[in-house]
This record gives C-alpha cells, sequence and structure tokens, in this order.
C-alpha cells in the first residue's frame, strides 16, 4: 500500500458516521440542555444549533466534541441584559445538571462524577435582526465582548478543499499533544494551502508540515468573520509556534525515513480490535514483574 | 556551571531522537532550561492505531542515562492524589520505589528501559483501574514503608534497624560475604542472597543513603508510637 493509500485508509478509519455509539451519546446530551435551556428560559427562542467540527466536517474519532452555539434574538433580556449576565446564567442554570468549565467563551459539560461529556455550550446573542454576526463574551484576554459568525466560520472550513487535510492535522495534532486549539489549527492549514492545494493527500500534508517548519513564524492567521477585530495572537504564541515547528521536523524526518504507517500506526479495523479491557489485560500479563507503584510526600 | 549533558554528548542526544523517531514517533525532544523533556503521547498497547494514549513528559536528569527519570502526565487523566500513586506535591508518577527500579532497571535508565519496564506497566495498571478492574501487579504502602517492604521482599528482613545497619555496612564497604544472610536463614550470603545483596552492593551511594533516611524514620515513628 502506497503512503497516500494509508492516509486515506487511516482517515477512513477515523470517520464517525451519523448514528454511530458517540454521535448518538453527544445528541442525547445535546438535546437534555435544550431541553434546560427551554424551561429555564420560557420567553426566549435562542437558535440551538451545531457549530465546530460536526457542522464543518472535520470531526474524527480521536478526538471529537460537540460544539453547540446558543444565540439568542438581539431584544431578549431573558437570559440576561449583558453578554457576561447571558453567559454566566446560562452557566449557572447548567450547573444544576452538570459540573461547568468555563472555557474563553464556551462553557465545557462534565458529568457530576467528572466524566468529559465533549460537550461545548457556547453562549452569544446576535448583533441586530438583519444578520448572522453575534456577540460572544470572552471570559479571558483584552475584550469583554467578540464579534463573530458561526455560519462564516462553518463555510470558509468546510468549503476550503482542505478538509481531509484538516482531519489529519487534528489526528496529528492530538496523537503527538500539540495544545493548539481547533479554530487556529484550521486557519493555519488553509492558509498553508490557499497558495497551492493540488496534489495527493500525502503531498498536502507534507506541504503544510514543511511550511509548519520553514515558515511558522510567518504565518499569519485571521478570523475570516472579524479580521481585524478578532485577534488571535493569545491562540499561537512563540513557544506553540516552536512546538509545531519541532514537532513537523521529527514527523517529517519519520515518515521519510520509516513512512507514514511508522507515524501514525497500523489501521486496525474495528473487529479485529480485543475489547479494551481484554486488551490491557493482557498487555498487563505481557509485561511480566513490575515493579510496584509507590507514592512518598517528600 | 557544568555543561549539561547534551551539550557535552551531542552523539547521545542524536541517538535519543533517532530512538523516539524509530519506536516512539508520537514523543518529541524538547530542550528548555537546560533540561530535555520528552513530550508528547505514549501508547500504552502499542503501535496500533485504537491503542490507548497517554500524554506525558519525562523529564531526563542531567546524568541521563544514569538516574531515574521524572515523569508526568499532562493531561488530567490520573488524578494527583498519592493513592493513584502520584506526588501530590509536584504531580510526578510514583512508578516505583526508587532503589528497587534501579535493581530492576540494572542502573539503566535509557529511554526505552525506563518506558518499557518502568512506565508502561504503570499505565497499562492505571487504565485498567479506570476501567473499575484491580491494580494487576503488586502495590508497595506509601512513604518509607514501602521501600521496608521492598527490602523485605529482596533481602528477607523487614526490621528497619537491621535493614539500616545492613545497608551502612555496604556504604561503608565492610559488608563481606561470609556474613550471615541478612534474612535470617543463618546462612553465610554467599549461600543464600548472593545475587540480590550484590545488587544492592551496585547501587549508588545517594539511593542507599537515602533508605538509610527512610530506615530512619521508621524507627522514630515506631519509637514515637510506643512512648
Amino acid at each position: 500500500m502506497s503512503d497516500n493509500d494509508y492516509l486515506k485508509d487511516l482517515l477512513k478509519s477515523q470517520r464517525m458516521e451519523e448514528g454511530c455509539d458517540q454521535l448518538v451519546a453527544l445528541d442525547e446530551e445535546r438535546d437534555k440542555v435544550d431541553a434546560l435551556l427551554r424551561e429555564a428560559f420560557p420567553n426566549s427562542d435562542p437558535d440551538f444549533t451545531h457549530g465546530g467540527s460536526r457542522a464543518k466536517g472535520t470531526m474524527i474519532r480521536e478526538d471529537y466534541d460537540l460544539d453547540e452555539v446558543c444565540y439568542f434574538d438581539n431584544d431578549d433580556t431573558g437570559p440576561g441584559e449583558t453578554l457576561e449576565e447571558i453567559y454566566n446564567n446560562v452557566a449557572e442554570m447548567l450547573e444544576d445538571e452538570y459540573i461547568v468549565v468555563r472555557k474563553r467563551s464556551a462553557l465545557r459539560l462534565k458529568s457530576k462524577k467528572g466524566k468529559d461529556l465533549y460537550v461545548d455550550i457556547v453562549p452569544g446573542r446576535y448583533i441586530d435582526d438583519n444578520s448572522t454576526d453575534v456577540f460572544l463574551h470572552q471570559n479571558e484576554g483584552d475584550k469583554e465582548r467578540l464579534k463573530t459568525n458561526l455560519e462564516t466560520h462553518i463555510s470558509y472550513v468546510r468549503d476550503s478543499g482542505c478538509t481531509d487535510v484538516i482531519q489529519l492535522g487534528k489526528l496529528w495534532r492530538t496523537r503527538n499533544d500539540i495544545l493548539i486549539r481547533t479554530f487556529p489549527l484550521e486557519l493555519l492549514i488553509i492558509e498553508v494551502l490557499s497558495g497551492d492545494n493540488s496534489g495527493t493527500l500525502q503531498e498536502r500534508f507534507e506541504r503544510v508540515l514543511t511550511a509548519f517548519v520553514d515558515e511558522i513564524d510567518d504565518i499569519a492567521i485571521e478570523d475570516p468573520a472579524n479580521p481585524t477585530g478578532n485577534d488571535l495572537s493569545f491562540a499561537l504564541t512563540d513557544k506553540l509556534r516552536n512546538r509545531l515547528r519541532t514537532v513537523a521536523e521529527d514527523t517529517l524526518d519519520t515518515a521519510g525515513e520509516y513512512g507514514w504507517e511508522h507515524v501514525f500506526g497500523k489501521v486496525e479495523k474495528k473487529a479485529t480490535v480485543l475489547p479494551r479491557v481484554a486488551a490491557l489485560t493482557a498487555a498487563a500479563a505481557s509485561v511480566g514483574a513490575a515493579a510496584p507503584p509507590w507514592s512518598d510526600e517528600a | 556551571m557544568e555543561r549539561p549533558w547534551f551539550e557535552t554528548n551531542p552523539a547521545a542526544f542524536d541517538e535519543l531522537r533517532g530512538i523516539l523517531r524509530r519506536r516512539y514517533p508520537t514523543l518529541h525532544t524538547e530542550v528548555a532550561d537546560l533540561k530535555v523533556r520528552i513530550v508528547g503521547t505514549f501508547a500504552v498497547l502499542g503501535d496500533v492505531e485504537l491503542s490507548d494514549r497517554y500524554s506525558i513528559c519525562v523529564e531526563l536528569p542531567n546524568d541521563y542515562p544514569r538516574s531515574i527519570p521524572s515523569v508526568w502526565e499532562t493531561a488530567g487523566r490520573i488524578e494527583r492524589v498519592i493513592d493513584r500513586h502520584v506526588f501530590p506535591r509536584t504531580g510526578a508518577l510514583c512508578v516505583g520505589v526508587p532503589v528497587e527500579l534501579w535493581v530492576r532497571l540494572a542502573g539503566d535508565f535509557g529511554i526505552v528501559n525506563y518506558l518499557e519496564k518502568a512506565l508502561r506497566p504503570y499505565l497499562i495498571g492505571n487504565s485498567l483501574v479506570e476501567e473499575g478492574k484491580p491494580w494487576p501487579f503488586d502495590e508497595s504502602p506509601h512513604g518509607s514503608e514501602g521501600v521496608l517492604e521492598f527490602y523485605q521482599r529482596f533481602i528477607g528482613n523487614s526490621d528497619p534497624a537491621a535493614v539500616g545497619n545492613f545497608l551502612i555496612a555496604i556504604l561503608q564497604n565492610r559488608l563481606r560475604g561470609h556474613w550471615n544472610c541478612p534474612c535470617g536463614s543463618g546462612k553465610p550470603i554467599r549461600n543464600c542472597h548472593e545475587t540480590n545483596v550484590r545488587a544492592l552492593r551496585s547501587l549508588p551511594n545517594f539511593l542507599l543513603a537515602s533508605s538509610v533516611d527512610h530506615m530512619i524514620s521508621l524507627l522514630e515513628m515506631q519509637t514515637a508510637r510506643s512512648n
């Protein structure tokens, strides 16, 4: 199998089909949040819909979550007078049912037992009656509010012609524990390929990694929904750029020396995969006697 | 200030990077603050696509590969409590009693030896605990009692005073093969726990001294309890 065919197979194995267990679980949680919102704010009629990778077509099995935007009408004061009030009121409402982790603009949901549910809720308010632009409250950073547009984000990524490379990039990020958020990674990949998006999946992915090695300090990204008003520099620090460069260089060297299957590992067919506990038990038996773990306050 | 190992021995650093590319392609070196850290994900079930992966940071000591590295799980998956074998203060994982790790790995803390013989079993055990299963290996008690338990298993003596004196004899290079074995069998060491005692004699002095400190702590605790 060629490296390119391997990478295409890898992406296929990462695809999440509608109706799969993970998506059903996400949808159940989404419906629960929708019902809670409507009960808590009975006089409001928020748009509660998919944002993020599910809407963009870039979801992968190994690194997925559900971004649900919750946008209230411009003149709706039911959930709060200010953006901050909306953010806090939605968070407090959800805290009856979940552990809520307050992120920059989103609210991450965990079960009361602490299990991550992979669901982010993004409260916001339309800026007027005639456009799809919204204001989001920002919990961090210089500006307290951010103007953005979900439809612009979705179409920018979904129609970029780069969704396959973005999926591979997300898998590469996850496997190598690179702490870059999804949106800046998507923007970086689209920016690199905007000059030349020709060739196979392998060629295009290698083009992206090569640009990370050679040009990462010079690649600028901007929010397509708010190019001048949304400063993304916080999402692409010097430290992060260095990490992208180092890992991209290692990855290209490894792929050049051993091939792409060595980088990402074998693509396992679901039917051949042992249940997790059985696989772990077999692995424990195979390592033989281990040093007993210990702890010390020292 | 002494130059770090990766500057004085760049070939060893290149070799380390080559090992990572060959065996652990999702782990990468990072150099900062005169330290080498290995950062990325580690697949505990081997190199398959559906493997169980941990985000880790392994900080190599300045005398790599002669001392034990420190390791952290960086994604918040392992709760930072002593009962999960994590140092609460630093968050580093306690993969084993240091003296036992040294013996088991024969003092070779090269990255492959460390990841395969020390870290992998620990993480497999953690994954099974996450699944509600029991820890698949032995577990040591916390603190000094865990150190004493190692010596009980290794040389058959659970008296901290006797173990402490025995280790001091090793430290002072007074130990002889015709001495009675510390396990209490009445046989000479050379006819009893000779192999294990020889392994202890190969330990670096700081580890022996640290064990002696633990034995003293236990004796102090015993004295405090009896008062």
